[in-house]
């Protein structure tokens, strides 16, 4: 992983967007494309109440698993709910358990990746053994028992997938710092008396943005696949939210005369996944990180 | 060499005994308890309070955490995984009835994945930038990015219900017989399908890497075909990387399992898991993560020492 000098770091953190997509629109069409698809499912998370025509909850026994028509453009499922407006629905529990299962991951693993690496000794063994651990779990496992642990449910999916993404982020971050730490500038500021707190953010936390960037893109990526295999094993979000993992798993059985019922979903967390892991690809590539 | 191993197998206990011990006291976190779910509540009121009493103390679950936990440690030193509190069958005998689905959905699913990934990625770094290449290049993205049950519901929807040639779920007999091979098959392509994306990707950077190396060019130079100069000189030095990721793959394969096995009614461990946390079963969970966990561990032990054996550089330290 390549650290830049601190003036660089300095000039990109006040524009680090804008310069980023910039650089992006130029550069590459295909992350520029995933970039503006990603602001669109954000977009249609926030205005799920507008975009949706139906309201998600209420189902219509006249209108039981129709096929996509006018009226219902993806159908409606086996309570004869509108299946697009419970897509739509759906986008918000999704980014919502993405983005603070992320914000989740990214404070545990970053603090244990700071302090392992910036401290080394007893602390990083001990630090790093217990990453060890997480990781020799296999991951998805490791996430079942953690939302089942605390019952299914929003909040628990959120720990379950932030715990999941903590390793990841612990070790890139320990990986920066261990770079960063022999730097000239961090050693100037220690000589004029900063802090080791300040050193840790000021100077080593603000080298390392980039890669924490590209690689919470790509963990939102798996924070969306695994959000959907949770509710989808029975582990996850509680029936009768429209996440989309669940609707696929409760539609299943009705997948023979109506295959809509399971494509539409599906669809939802296959496409919202590709745009995330094309975004991260695009960023990886932008900002030059090497992969681990 | 035998120091390294001892040393790799020491550190695989260490990380056996901290899974059982995070299992354990999540289990134990974890909201309702085996009896309750064991028996109905009678009408009119609760549990018969004397039975539910009687049943907590034939599993030991009377006694305060850390005894049972210690307990359960002791137990498992003598390779005892406790009994099933929901069938009162021994765990261990029911994991090693499910082991073989198990062992044969992975390996069934790596192989798919390793002869899908491997001509690919290999065709894809040696013509760069060609239409085959971009071709791979979405395909490693989609199946990175597809979620595997959906991609199962699909193939069961096109190969089962419309065109009736694969049966839709469970297992028949063993895996060379034609009705077995026939049950395998959309288990395995599913499951593979976790695992084809990221290998592909990583069989094709490490060829690019290789075929830039200036020994390649020695063995042009020496009027090699360009045939022995990529598959006798560039892929067994790419395939180095490679196999180390292939070790991380089978954990993604086995958790992979309890999706695969729930979505195909494959009588396996994954599936047995799903079950044991549905009717929280604690000791049924602590046996079939242990079971999975131990593979995954001596799968990863394994690579270590196949990648210093293949790789004189690298020393057993």
């Amino acid at each position: 992983m390549r650290a830049r000098s601190a003036s660089a770091g300095e000039r990109r953190r006040e524009s680090l967007f804008g310069h980023a997509l910039r650089r992006t629109l130029k550069k590459s069409k295909l992350t520029a494309v995933s970039a503006i698809l990603t602001l669109f499912i954000v977009v249609v998370a926030i205005f799920a109440p507008q975009i949706a025509p139906y309201d998600p909850s209420v189902g219509n026994y006249r209108t039981m698993l129709r096929p996509p028509s006018h009226a219902h453009l993806f159908g409606t499922d086996e309570l004869g709910r509108d299946i697009l407006s419970r897509v739509v629905y759906g986008t918000r529990i999704t980014i919502t358990i993405g983005i603070t299962a992320l914000i989740v991951g990214i404070v545990f693993g970053v603090t244990i990746g700071l302090v392992t690496g910036y401290f080394g000794g007893i602390i990083d063994l001990v630090g790093m053994r217990f990453i060890d651990i997480l990781l020799s779990f296999p991951g998805i496992l490791l996430a079942i028992l953690i939302s089942s642990t605390f019952g299914g449910g929003l909040l628990p999916v959120i720990i379950a997938i932030g715990l999941y993404s903590v390793p990841t982020f612990a070790r890139i971050t320990r990986g920066s710092v261990l770079v960063t730490r022999e730097k000239g500038f961090v050693e100037a500021a220690r000589a004029i008396g900063a802090s080791t707190p300040r050193i840790l953010v000021r100077h080593v936390l603000a080298n390392i943005q980039g890669p924490i960037l590209v690689y919470a893109t790509l963990r939102m990526a798996s924070a969306v696949l695994t959000t959907a295999f949770l509710s989808f094993l029975g582990v996850g979000v509680a029936p009768p939210a429209p996440e989309w993992g669940l609707m696929v798993n409760t539609a299943r059985d009705f997948m023979r005369d109506a295959p809509h019922v399971i494509l539409f979903p599906g669809m939802a967390i296959f496409v919202t996944v590709l745009v995330f892991n094309l975004l991260g690809d695009g960023l990886r590539d932008l900002f030059d990180v090497q992969q681990q | 060499m035998w120091g390294y191993i001892v040393r790799r197998l020491l550190t695989g206990i260490l990380v056996l005994f901290g899974v059982v011990t995070i299992v354990f006291f999540s289990l134990q976190l974890a909201p309702g308890d085996p009896i309750s779910m064991l028996i109905p509540a009678e009408a009119g009121g609760g549990a018969n309070p004397e039975i539910v009493a009687a049943l907590k103390a034939k599993y030991g679950l009377d006694r305060p955490v850390v005894v049972q936990y210690l307990i359960y440690l002791k137990n498992l030193a003598r390779l005892d995984l406790g009994r099933s509190i929901s069938t009162d069958r021994p765990v261990g005998e029911a994991l090693l009835a499910r082991y073989p689905a198990t062992l044969e959905l992975t390996v069934c699913g790596l192989l798919v994945a390793v002869l899908i990934a491997l001509p690919v990625g290999i065709i894809s770094a040696v013509r760069q930038n060609s239409v085959i290449d971009n071709i791979s290049r979405v395909l490693a993205l989609a199946t990175t990015s597809i979620p595997s049950f959906w991609l199962g519901l699909l193939l069961m929807l096109l190969f089962s219900l419309q065109l009736r040639w694969l049966p839709a779920s469970g297992r028949a007999g063993a895996l060379w017989s034609w009705d077995g091979l026939k049950h395998i098959i959309m288990p395995a392509v599913t499951l593979g399908a976790m695992a084809t994306g990221i290998l592909m990707r990583l069989v094709r950077s490490a060829m690019l890497e290789v075929l830039r190396a200036d020994y390649l060019n020695t063995a042009r130079a020496k009027g090699l075909r360009e045939r022995t100069v990529i598959y006798r000189h560039a892929l067994r030095n790419a395939l180095i990387p490679v196999i180390t990721v292939l070790g991380l793959q089978v954990g993604t394969l086995l958790g992979g399992t309890v999706v695969i096995e729930t979505v195909f009614a494959w009588p396996g461990i994954g599936r047995y898991v799903i079950w044991g946390i549905m009717a929280k079963d604690f000791p049924v969970v602590q046996g079939a993560v242990l079971a999975l966990t131990l593979g995954f561990v001596i799968v990863n032990i394994l690579v270590d020492v196949i990648y210093c054996a293949v790789d004189p550089r690298v020393t057993y330290s």
